[in-house]
């Protein structure tokens, strides 16, 4: 298919937070100019502050301002924008939404309707791949209350029951006996029917003990589709990551090849174009199947682009613009190790529930190595509408292990006052020994053994605790000596700089 | 001032005394170190006898969360005035009851007990849907469920008293 080049005039980019920041980065560098969307709860967001125009889309909840395909359609024919970029989440896997966007004459910088929708449902993406030999998950295919026993003897125990509309670990259920099979089949139909609207179920095999290994493609208009190697994304809760790694330490180069081509052959079944990401189960004898294809640019695309070099967003914009790819697979390389962590505002000692409230002051970790995206800055109010997800911070070395420890000293330099956060959590997670080997599964965390007693830190807690409660009480209860206020600030802080001469 | 540090079930006592230069003279444990701590908001800088810590926390009367060096830790830092005054209140007034607050602004999504009901403390008693998630409001004690301040669907802010949870 021969695609005519045509250049992009003006990006409209329908999210926000980091990956709204990133995509405008990527566009102002090539001299495009960009119009940022936003809800009432976002007006001094840094998205909009830093697009060339913004428009005000809707009341703060999603399903009235970043998911209304109109207000964002409208947003792009008021501002001119002849592109937009979906981002993550929202609308980036909305066939329906990607379709309308052709037919308003906006090019939709993500793959083609068609292939969104032929990933989106999942038995018929099985089948797909099943044709283009691409490994996937023993299973059968729409089961209903006739063919279920039949069909979970043929797949054998544990296995998994699944939404075909599925995601996000809904409509999902481990069945571990024939016992237990009725029962969960109407509840993953009831569930999957409330969540997708579509009650159609089908069994899989459970992959007990599995590697989260996902591979980056990237296909242009004119036939070429490359990988850009592969993510370990293994260390999970509840299906969401919470770090990701290149190269994973699992795969060896003989996998990292078969899953490398197998990743190729998925996106070239459905015809795909622009950034995706072919997402595969590696057992501990390391057999891979194929889980699902996320048709968009992943949160997790920066590591890629540190041991590549190459910057995955720009290239959206040029394969938007029917560019062929910048490079060839030959020059595709792995060079070093790169992780990644997802900063939240959660509290993981109270069962992960978000933290909200405004960010009162904010220490980032800088020196060679080390890239942060996030949209932070004190003063922001972290509002309960969106994702809890503060920033993502990366890191890039020679090895594995010069990479954890630059990890360790970001995680101990990074600070994000006035909320709640997995900081110490993530720190825990760098420092635990069956990380360190590179031999785990999407297991880790629970098996991760609390933080150990350590006296120095017991002893330090104990002095720091007192005092910042005596502190405290004497500011808020001002004795005769504070009654000067400011005066008496200056007055100690001179003699503290006056004690250190 | 004389004070009882309280985590992970064990008291510590600490002396801290503030000096004219501002900088905290400290004794714990029989050892006497100065410290000297600066704060934005709920961030500290502390040089504990010369020793550079970072914390985070907002002390406060009752339990508040102190981080540092990776710890996280829910302390009670009580004086010993707090502490004698608490011992009187608790020996001639009865239990007071607790209530379950919204720990993080959002929607109710459901509330999972009704007035009369016992329930155990860490039990669910509320689901509040906020940040695309569904989070489990806990009960912090034990009790008999006495009031429900708020219905399904309505929307709260972070610290708004959700029920009231007395003895039986």
């Amino acid at each position: 298919m021969k695609v005519p080049i045509k250049p992009i005039k003006k990006v409209l980019i329908a999210n926000r937070g980091e990956i709204a920041l990133r995509v405008i980065r990527a566009c102002h560098v090539v001299g495009i100019p960009t119009v940022a969307v936003f809800s009432e709860a976002d007006r001094s967001a840094l998205h909009v502050r830093m697009a060339d125009e913004a428009v005000l889309i809707g009341p703060p909840s999603p399903r009235e301002s970043y998911l209304v395909h109109d207000r964002i359609l409208e947003a792009a024919k008021i501002s001119g924008a002849d592109a937009i970029h979906p981002g993550y989440g929202f609308l980036s896997e909305n066939a329906a939404f990607a379709s309308r966007c052709r037919d308003a004459g906006i090019v939709f910088i993500g793959p083609p309707p068609e292939a969104i929708r032929a990933m989106g449902d999942k038995i018929q993406s099985r089948l797909r791949m099943k044709a283009a030999s691409v490994p996937v998950v023993p299973g059968e295919d729409a089961v209903n209350e006739d063919t279920l026993e039949e069909a979970a003897t043929r797949v054998g125990f544990p296995l998994m029951l699944k939404a075909s509309a599925g995601g996000g670990g809904k409509g999902i259920r481990i069945v571990r006996s024939m016992s237990e099979i009725k029962e969960a089949f109407e509840r993953a139909r009831a569930e999957a029917e409330k969540a997708f609207g579509d009650g159609t179920v089908f069994l899989e095999r459970l992959v007990e003990g599995p590697h989260h290994v996902e591979v980056q493609v990237f296909g242009d208009h004119h036939g070429t589709i490359v990988h850009l190697f592969e993510r370990e994304c293994s260390v999970q809760r509840r299906h969401q990551k919470v770090v990701e790694e290149t190269p994973s330490p699992f795969v060896t180069p003989e996998l990292r090849k078969r899953m490398c081509d197998a990743a190729v052959a998925a996106a070239r079944a459905v015809g795909y174009v622009n950034a995706g990401t072919v997402e595969f189960l590696v057992d501990s004898n390391r057999d891979f199947y194929f889980l699902e294809m996320n048709t968009r640019l992943q949160v997790e695309h920066a590591i890629t682009e540190l041991v590549t070099g190459i910057d995955l967003v720009a290239e959206q914009l040029r394969v938007a613009a029917g560019h062929p790819l910048s490079f060839k697979q030959a020059d595709v390389r792995q060079s070093g190790h790169a992780i990644e962590v997802r900063v939240c505002a959660e509290d993981p000692e109270s069962g992960y529930l978000p933290s909200t409230g405004k960010i009162q002051e904010l220490l980032l970790p800088g020196g060679p190595h080390v890239r942060l995206d996030s949209a932070l800055y004190p003063g922001l109010e972290v509002t309960p509408f969106y994702d809890s997800m503060l920033a993502k911070l990366c890191v890039h070395s020679a090895s594995r292990s010069e990479a954890i420890a630059v990890m360790r000293q970001s995680l101990a330099e990074l600070r994000i006052g006035g909320l709640r956060t997995n900081i110490a959590f993530l720190a825990r997670i760098l420092r635990d020994p069956e990380f360190g080997s590179g031999v785990y599964d999407t297991g880790l965390l629970q098996r991760m053994s609390p933080p150990k007693d350590d006296p120095e830190t017991d002893r330090l807690a104990t002095i720091v605790a007192a005092v910042l409660r005596h502190a405290d009480a004497e500011t808020s209860r001002p004795s005769l000596k504070q009654n000067a206020g400011h005066g008496i600030d200056a007055w100690r802080s001179a003699f503290r700089h006056g004690a250190m001469r | 001032m004389n004070y009882f540090v309280n985590y992970l079930g064990k008291d510590r006592q600490v002396s801290v005394h503030t000096r004219d230069d501002g900088r905290h003279q400290v004794t714990y444990l029989g050892e006497t170190l100065i410290v000297d701590a600066t704060t934005t908001g709920d961030l500290h800088s502390l040089l504990v006898g010369g020793r550079s810590v970072e914390a985070q926390g907002a002390p406060t009367e009752g339990p508040w969360r102190l981080t540092l060096r990776g710890r996280t830790l829910d302390v009670v830092v009580e004086s010993e005035q707090e502490r004698n005054a608490r011992a009187l209140t608790g020996a001639c007034g009865a239990p007071r009851p607790s209530v379950v607050k919204a720990s993080m602004p959002g929607f109710v999504s459901k509330v999972l007990v009704k007035v009369g009901d016992r329930v155990e403390k860490g039990a669910p008693v509320a689901i509040i849907e906020a940040m695309k998630m569904e989070n489990e409001i806990r009960a912090e004690s034990t009790g008999v469920v006495k009031e429900i301040r708020v219905q399904d669907r309505q929307t709260v802010n972070g610290g708004d008293v959700l029920m009231v949870i007395g003895e039986g």
